[in-house]
């Protein structure tokens, strides 16, 4: 794996021309948006030919930004100097995925996800209402926690190697731990359950129009990082890493049972695929491919379903009064997202779990794999709950909140996903 | 021919395409020339003895042992293709006179097509994978047609319990897809993928489990008689001839793999009897016409599982094609009455029908003769092949299965009885006139219903192109000592159930059973929901004392794992 160098340079330039912009771009925000989409795509251009999972990664994380740009219009802001300013730190957040998840040692990384996280929260922060600005502090003041559980994981690693590369050789005690804790300090960024309390609340605040890209590109960068420093713990260290997403998985799928709001509900269910993710990471090598092509995959439902609820403002959602609130096309991607992330095929959410459960049941055994299947299938009774009166409402005239291009767009790469899952599955090097 | 039966699951695509688009202006209409086509190919594939096919496309799902896309047809798949295509034909004329005016109709159309896809793609599949598409779009497209109408209190809880039942079938099958060896997920050889963990008793049970959980089998049986707050079209097509035996048709399908574990095909005996006595017991005990019939359908799937623990996979399959013919036109039937008193579907608003609603009451006839097995009928000679079988394997669960023929024909008196000959109620009620297009779909059914025996006797045709699929079928006689005590039970039972009064005083229960357990279940639900908001509670000092407890502790786990 290998950093794309030019396509971070694309990125970060496009990023700060927009920011350095932003006074003539404040009265033109479609020009930005604009030029955030060049730049996302010239970034994935340069990594075409990249070797290994790079370009794969790269163009998930573009594809990510490009739907999430074109949802911008959909954010509510305070101030409309702000609009350049969103799609400024959209382009970082990219950047610190890209970064985070193929880094070449152990400080870039860390680079990367603090980048990623900063930015993750200035935009949950941007959101109109009382509870963004909160629930933003409270996700930044937790991924302080989690980088210092990263820098002393990473003094400890320099401490035992004297470098700052990925180690390799003999695995002493103080090595091990120092692995552990970054481990634990991406799981932070991924929303494993003992860390995921910031996360769930800044899932739920954030403005749909943000929170898709917020929760798809942590979730890219964390997750190829952990599948890339969790085995050199060893194995057993895999085997707490997948029971910890067990845990995560069943505390989530519990948890989303009896939400009531559309938000949240997704907050909880984005924990759950994080178990899902983490389970994945922790057995084996197939299981870290089952992993990418999981995240990949969950991604662009992700970005479909936040697409759909994208604009319709800060006050909290209740499900009952989704089929008022959403014209044809809205609806239609809701549905086809809601399915996806319960796991009906052909959607692409049940290649995932179909991925994911043969490496699990190989590493851990038939128990974690049947309670993880039951969480997987116990999900389908929420995700599948507000649909029907979904069906029942569609017109085909009805009201169109704005954002639309970003819709089509995501449930584009939906579609091409669920006829062609082997496009990303050929895509995945070793890990 | 054979490469178009195979890709019998597009058929249906266009009607789709041009009833949900409103292109074809009569809701529904381009609609029913894709079942239609289904049957023709179907029969013309059985009747012109067609070559089996298969079609594969590789390398399109490379993450699963077997990810090919690979249909197959068969005799069996034809078979199963032909019983879709002749009731869903007959349910889609049924429907443009059911819903008329229903303005949801359209929508409705709509999931039908995707269900018959659906179910076409499930007969068809040569492997796990596809067959796990099918699978779980019959689930998914029930549970839109169970919740259909949206302003009836309890219908999205019908189908939620629904769901729930589908998700552990759908999770066992999931399971078996990725627990094969590598390459392994053709359902043609499934018997030699037992190199996996757990081996061929794990996928002996794991099949069992879906194929129970699909055809409400055992403790999974309760999801059935719940979804009967669905239309009645879908009640005839989806939860009495097609989607239920589904699990029959895994069953047969794999029954190479179940024969390597003898428990579990001894298991599968034990649950069909239980649940076809505990169907019938619970059919003579309910106040609504259509949950009455939910249960039979139970009792009658039962039925199908003992004959393939019995090791008589043909004789399940001649059942399923026998159940789907008068079942299917026991629920037409009733939906017609249903439908003349506006929805009403308790026994004690009925009665007095048999003269206002002749056709119904005919139909009703015919398909209450074949279930309770009146000699000559197909249920008697489908029920014959079961009971022959049972005798040679196990004769106390046989005789029990005889008693089953005595309760069966009790329970379906009674509600022939209740709905049309009891007295009438004493209010006055006026009925709705009835359009021809929910009469002429019953004709086609009730002939099947009554000769569909005599494609299997006395020639043993079904059985010689059944062969190839499930082994040599059972040959019928009408002397068969079983067959003859089974059949005057029926009839006895038949003239106790007319006997039987309803209970008027019991009143009318517009919502779905809830049973205590599920109660039991959302309270604990509820009580968790509690537990998450005090835990998930806002506090950022309680939050960072937490990351920084789990950070320890995935540290602490890590030294000590």
């Amino acid at each position: 794996m290998t950093l794309p160098v030019y396509s971070v340079a694309a990125l970060v330039t496009g990023a700060l021309l927009v920011a350095g912009l932003a006074g003539p771009l404040t009265k033109r925000p479609r020009w930005a948006v604009a030029l955030g989409v060049v730049t996302a795509l010239v970034a994935a251009y340069f990594s075409a030919h990249q070797p290994g999972t790079t370009p794969l990664i790269t163009h998930a994380a573009a594809i990510f930004l490009i739907v999430a740009l074109l949802l911008g219009p959909a954010l509510e802001l305070h101030h409309r100097q702000q609009r350049p300013e969103v799609v400024a730190l959209t382009l970082l957040a990219g950047t610190g995925a890209i970064v985070l998840a193929t880094g070449g040692d152990l400080l870039q990384l860390i680079i990367g996800m603090e980048t990623l996280s900063l930015s993750s929260s200035l935009l949950v922060a941007l959101g109109r209402g009382e509870s963004a600005p909160e629930a933003a502090f409270k996700y930044f003041v937790l991924a302080a926690v989690s980088l210092t559980a990263l820098v002393y994981g990473l003094g400890l690693i320099f401490v035992s190697t004297g470098s700052l590369a990925f180690p390799s050789g003999p695995l002493t005690p103080l090595l091990s731990a120092g692995l552990v804790l970054m481990t634990a300090g991406f799981a932070f960024e991924l929303a494993l359950v003992p860390l995921h309390w910031g996360a769930l609340d800044a899932y739920t605040a954030a403005a749909p129009a943000a929170a898709g890209a917020v929760m798809a590109l942590s979730k890219l960068g964390a997750i190829v990082a952990i599948a890339r420093l969790a085995p050199l713990a060893g194995g057993e260290f895999l085997l707490v890493l997948a029971m910890v997403g067990l845990l995560t998985a069943v505390w989530a799928t519990l948890g989303a049972l009896a939400q009531h709001e559309i938000r949240r509900l997704l907050a909880y269910s984005a924990i759950a695929h994080a178990g899902f993710l983490a389970m994945a990471a922790g057995s084996g090598a197939a299981g870290r491919q089952a992993a990418i092509f999981y995240v990949v995959v969950y991604g662009a439902t992700a970005m479909l379903v936040f697409a759909a609820l994208a604009g319709l403002g800060p006050e909290p959602i209740g499900i009952g009064e989704l089929p008022e609130r959403l014209g044809l096309q809205r609806s239609l991607a809701l549905c086809l997202g809601l399915m996806s992330l319960a796991g009906i095929p052909p959607l692409p959410g049940f290649w995932a779990k179909l991925a994911l459960f043969g490496p699990v049941w190989q590493a851990l055994g038939p128990v974690p794999t049947i309670i993880g299947v039951a969480a997987a299938v116990a999900a389908a009774v929420y995700y599948l709950k507000p649909v029907p009166d979904l069906w029942g409402s569609l017109r085909l005239s009805a009201p169109r909140p704005r954002g639309n291009a970003g819709v089509v767009v995501a449930g584009l790469v939906v579609l091409v996903f669920t006829v062609l899952p082997s496009i990303v599955w050929a895509n995945i090097g070793t890990v | 021919m054979s490469q178009w039966l195979a890709w019998s699951f597009l058929f249906t695509v266009p009607g789709l395409v041009l009833g949900s688009t409103g292109a074809v202006k009569r809701p529904g209409l381009a609609s029913i020339p894709g079942p239609i086509a289904i049957l023709a190919l179907a029969v013309a594939w059985l009747v012109g003895a067609g070559q089996p096919t298969a079609i594969e496309l590789g390398g399109w799902l490379p993450f699963v042992p077997d990810g090919r896309f690979l249909l197959r047809v068969d005799a069996l798949s034809a078979f199963m293709l032909g019983v879709l295509g002749l009731v869903s034909a007959c349910v889609y004329v049924y429907s443009l006179g059911y819903l008329e005016g229903d303005p949801g109709i359209r929508r409705f159309f709509a999931f039908l097509d995707v269900f018959v896809g659906a179910m076409a793609l499930l007969v068809t599949a040569g492997n796990l994978a596809v067959l796990l598409i099918g699978w779980t779009g019959v689930g998914m497209t029930s549970f839109f047609l169970i919740s259909f109408w949206r302003d009836r209190p309890g219908t999205l809880y019908a189908g939620l319990q629904a769901i729930a039942a589908n998700a552990v079938g759908d999770g066992a099958l999931i399971l078996a897809a990725v627990v094969v060896p590598a390459g392994c997920g053709d359902l043609a050889s499934l018997q030699r993928c037992t190199g996996g963990l757990g081996g061929a008793p794990l996928l002996a049970a794991l099949i069992v489990v879906a194929a129970s959980a699909k055809s409400a089998q055992g403790p999974l049986y309760f999801w059935l008689p719940s979804a009967m707050a669905g239309p009645t079209p879908i009640s005839a097509l989806i939860h009495a001839a097609t989607m239920v035996a589904a699990g029959v048709y895994l069953l047969a399908r794999t029954y190479p793999v179940l024969a390597l574990t003898p428990a579990a095909v001894g298991a599968t005996a034990v649950l069909g009897v239980v649940t076809a006595l505990f169907g019938a017991v619970m059919s003579l005990r309910q106040t609504n016409l259509k949950r009455g019939l939910a249960y039979s359908t139970v009792s009658q799937l039962g039925y199908m599982f003992a004959a393939i623990g019995f090791g008589a996979p043909f004789a399940a399959i001649f059942h399923l094609g026998s159940q789907a013919f008068f079942k299917a036109l026991l629920f037409l039937a009733a939906g017609v009455v249903i439908h003349a008193l506006a929805g009403e579907e308790e026994l004690a608003a009925m009665g007095g029908l048999g003269r206002a609603l002749p056709a119904a009451m005919l139909a009703f006839v015919a398909g209450s003769a074949s279930l309770f097995g009146l000699p000559l009928t197909a249920g008697a000679f489908s029920k014959d092949a079961i009971l022959d079988a049972g005798f040679g394997i196990a004769p106390l669960l046989a005789w029990s299965l005889i008693a089953g023929a005595l309760l069966s024909g009790m329970y379906i008196g009674r509600l022939f009885f209740a709905t049309f000959y009891a007295p009438p109620p004493d209010e006055p009620r006026h009925l709705h006139p009835v359009s021809p297009t929910l009469i002429w779909p019953l004709l086609p059914l009730a002939i099947g219903s009554l000769t569909f025996g005599f494609a299997q006797f006395p020639l043993g045709g079904l059985g010689h192109v059944l062969e190839p699929a499930l082994g040599p079928g059972e040959m019928l006689s009408l002397s068969s000592p079983a067959g003859i005590v089974a059949a005057w039970l029926g009839l006895l039972g038949f003239i106790v159930g007319t006997r039987w009064r309803v209970r008027r005083d019991e009143g009318a229960r517009p919502l779905p059973e809830r049973y205590g357990w599920v109660d039991w279940a959302s309270s604990v639900s509820v009580a968790v929901a509690e537990g998450f908001a005090r835990v998930q509670n806002g506090r950022t000092g309680r939050y960072v004392l937490a990351t920084v407890l789990g950070f320890a502790a995935i540290l602490l786990a890590s030294r000590f794992g």
